[in-house]
C-alpha cells in the first residue's frame, strides 16, 4: 500500500532542505494519484514552488514538519475520509519557506530560542523581526495524492508592480504558525486546492473569504467540511453534499448566514456598479467571492479576491463629472482553487458587463464573465452597498451642482 | 535745471500695481443666497441636470440587489 503522506513514526521529525537544484516535489516525494495525472494533481505545488523562489522572496530553505495536525483537514477527515475504505491518515505535513541558507536558518532559530530567557517581550519582538525579513510562508500538505495542497499562506506580492499600478492586499491578515518553539508571523490570505471530496470551488472560495471575515469580526473558524455541511443543511438541489458536486448560490448564502454573517449578494449587470462594488469591498478589507461564468457554457466558478491593482496616477474629479475612485481599479488578485494563490485577473468592459481575464500559471489565459458577487458582511452593517452608493451619489451630485452653479453665477456677476 | 528735473522725477510717487487678491477684495462682494429666486431657479436647474446624470447609476445599483429565484439557483461547479 502506498503511504500518501508520511507515517506516524515521523512524529516531531523536522527536516531542513536547501532549494538549490531541488524542487518542492522532489523534497516531498508524493505518491502518484490514481485517477488524474501527477502533473495535473501537483500543478499547484509547482506553482507554489515557483512563487516562493521568485524575487523578492528568494526562498533558499524549505523546512518540512513530517507530522502536523491541521484543523481543516482533520475535520474533513472526520466527516468524509475516515469513512473511506482506503486508510487515509488523519495528519498532514507542513512546509515552511525561508529566504535564508540552511546553516544560517539553524543559527537564527537557535539564537531566537535562546532569547526566551531575556523575557517574553524581547523574544516575541525578535520572532516578528525574523519573520518579517526571512519568512515567506507555509503550506500544509494533505495525505491526498489527488489534491495535496491544504491551508497555504504565502507572503503577498510587493506593492510596487513596476507596471504603472500598485498592488493592494487589503484582504490579507496575520497568521502565527510555530516552528521549533519560534513564533513565526506571516501576512497573507489562506488558500487551498480544490478537493472534490468535501469541497468544490464554491466551498473553498467561501472558506478563503471567511478567513478574513473571521479575523475582522473576531468570530469562529469555519472549516471546509463545516461550510459544505451548513450549505446543504436545508436544501439539496443537486443531490448528496459529499463527494461535493458544487453548491448553488442559495446554498452558499445559507452557509454564510448559518456561520453568523450576512450574505450580501449582488448581480453584476452594469460594469461601473460592479467595479465600484469590487473596489469598495476589497478596500474595506472584506474579501468578496466572485461568481463567474465561462461565456457560452453552463460552467460557473467561484474565486475569492485577496487584493487589487490600482493605477498609480489618479485623475482628480472635475466640475463636469463625478469620478468614482474605482475607475483606478486595474486588476484583482484572486485565489483560484483550481490554479493557485494571488493570480492576477485583469478587468475589462464588454458591452455593459464586467469580464475577468485570468492569467494562469501555465501561461494560458481564461476569460470569465462576472455574474454575481457574494460578500459575507457582519450582521450589524445595516446599510447595503446600493443604499450607500446612492446616498453618496446624491451627496456628490448636490455638491457638484452647487459648486458649478456658484462658479457660473459669480462669473456672470463679475462681468 | 537738469538737476532740478532729476530731483523732481526721483520724488514722484510710484504708482503700484494692485495684485489680483487686492483687486478682488476691493470689489463689492457678490452675495450668493438661496433667498434669491433667480439663483435658486438656476441652482435647481443645475441639480436636475446632475440628477439626470446619476439616475441610471442609482437605478443600476438598486437593480443589482434585486435578485430572483433564477439567481439563487445557479450552480457553481467548475473543476480544476
Amino acid at each position: 500500500m502506498v503511504d500518501p503522506g508520511g507515517t506516524a513514526d515521523n512524529r516531531q521529525k523536522i527536516d531542513f532542505h536547501s532549494t538549490g537544484g531541488v524542487s518542492l516535489l522532489d523534497i516531498l516525494k508524493l505518491p502518484n494519484p490514481r485517477f488524474v495525472t501527477a502533473e495535473e494533481a501537483q500543478k499547484q505545488l509547482s506553482y507554489i514552488d515557483e512563487y516562493v523562489r521568485r524575487a523578492p522572496f528568494d526562498c533558499k530553505t524549505i523546512v518540512v514538519e513530517q507530522h502536523y495536525i491541521d484543523r481543516d483537514y482533520i475535520e474533513d477527515h472526520s466527516v468524509f475520509y475516515s469513512k473511506s475504505l482506503y486508510p487515509y491518515p488523519n495528519f498532514c505535513r507542513r512546509v515552511h519557506f525561508f529566504s535564508l541558507d540552511k546553516e544560517q536558518l539553524h543559527e537564527q532559530i537557535h539564537r531566537i530560542r535562546d532569547l526566551r530567557s531575556s523575557g517574553e517581550e524581547t523574544f516575541l519582538r525578535q520572532c516578528t523581526e525574523f519573520s518579517r525579513v526571512h519568512y515567506v510562508g507555509f503550506a500544509v500538505i494533505k495525505p491526498l495524492p489527488g489534491c495535496p495542497v491544504g491551508r497555504t499562506v504565502l507572503r503577498c506580492l510587493p506593492e510596487e508592480s513596476g507596471k504603472g499600478y500598485l498592488r493592494k492586499f487589503h484582504c490579507s491578515c496575520n497568521y502565527d504558525p510555530h516552528l521549533l518553539g519560534v513564533r513565526l508571523t506571516i501576512s497573507g490570505l489562506a488558500f487551498q486546492q480544490q478537493d472534490l471530496g468535501v469541497s468544490a470551488c464554491a466551498t473553498t472560495a467561501l472558506w478563503t473569504s471567511l478567513q478574513r471575515a473571521r479575523q475582522l469580526e473576531q468570530s469562529g473558524i469555519a472549516t471546509p467540511a463545516q461550510i459544505t455541511i451548513r450549505a446543504s443543511q436545508y436544501a439539496l438541489p443537486f443531490g448528496r453534499p459529499m463527494p461535493s458536486e458544487g453548491l448553488s448560490l442559495d446554498q452558499m448564502c445559507q452557509a454564510v448566514q448559518s456561520l453568523g454573517y450576512s450574505p450580501s449578494l449582488h448581480r453584476a449587470e452594469v460594469f461601473e456598479i460592479t467595479r465600484g462594488l469590487l473596489f469598495s469591498s476589497i478596500s474595506s478589507g472584506i474579501s468578496p467571492v466572485l461568481i463567474m461564468n465561462l461565456p457560452g457554457s453552463d460552467i460557473n466558478h467561484a474565486v475569492a479576491a485577496a487584493g487589487m491593482g490600482v493605477a498609480k496616477l489618479s485623475q482628480p474629479s472635475t466640475t463636469s463629472e463625478i469620478r468614482h475612485r474605482s475607475k483606478d481599479l486595474v486588476a484583482i488578485y484572486v485565489h483560484d482553487d483550481r490554479e493557485g494563490p494571488y493570480l492576477k485577473a485583469t478587468i475589462r468592459k464588454h458591452q455593459t458587463k464586467l469580464f475577468i481575464n485570468l492569467k494562469l500559471p501555465s501561461g494560458k489565459e481564461e476569460t470569465w464573465e462576472l455574474t454575481h458577487i457574494l460578500i459575507p458582511l457582519h450582521s450589524k452593517i445595516r446599510l447595503s452597498f446600493a443604499q450607500l452608493y446612492t446616498a453618496g451619489l446624491d451627496l456628490v451630485s448636490n455638491v457638484q451642482s452647487f459648486a458649478r452653479h456658484k462658479l457660473l453665477w459669480l462669473h456672470q456677476a463679475r462681468r | 535745471m537738469l538737476r532740478l528735473l532729476f530731483n523732481e522725477k526721483a520724488t514722484m510717487p510710484v504708482k503700484k500695481k494692485k495684485s489680483h487678491v487686492v483687486v478682488s477684495r476691493s470689489r463689492p462682494a457678490t452675495k450668493v443666497s438661496f433667498a434669491d429666486p433667480t439663483f435658486r431657479a438656476r441652482f435647481e436647474k443645475e441639480m436636475r441636470h446632475w440628477e439626470g446624470k446619476v439616475r441610471p447609476l442609482k437605478e443600476a445599483a438598486r437593480s443589482s440587489e434585486r435578485l430572483t429565484e433564477r439567481d439563487f439557483a445557479i450552480r457553481i461547479n467548475a473543476r480544476g
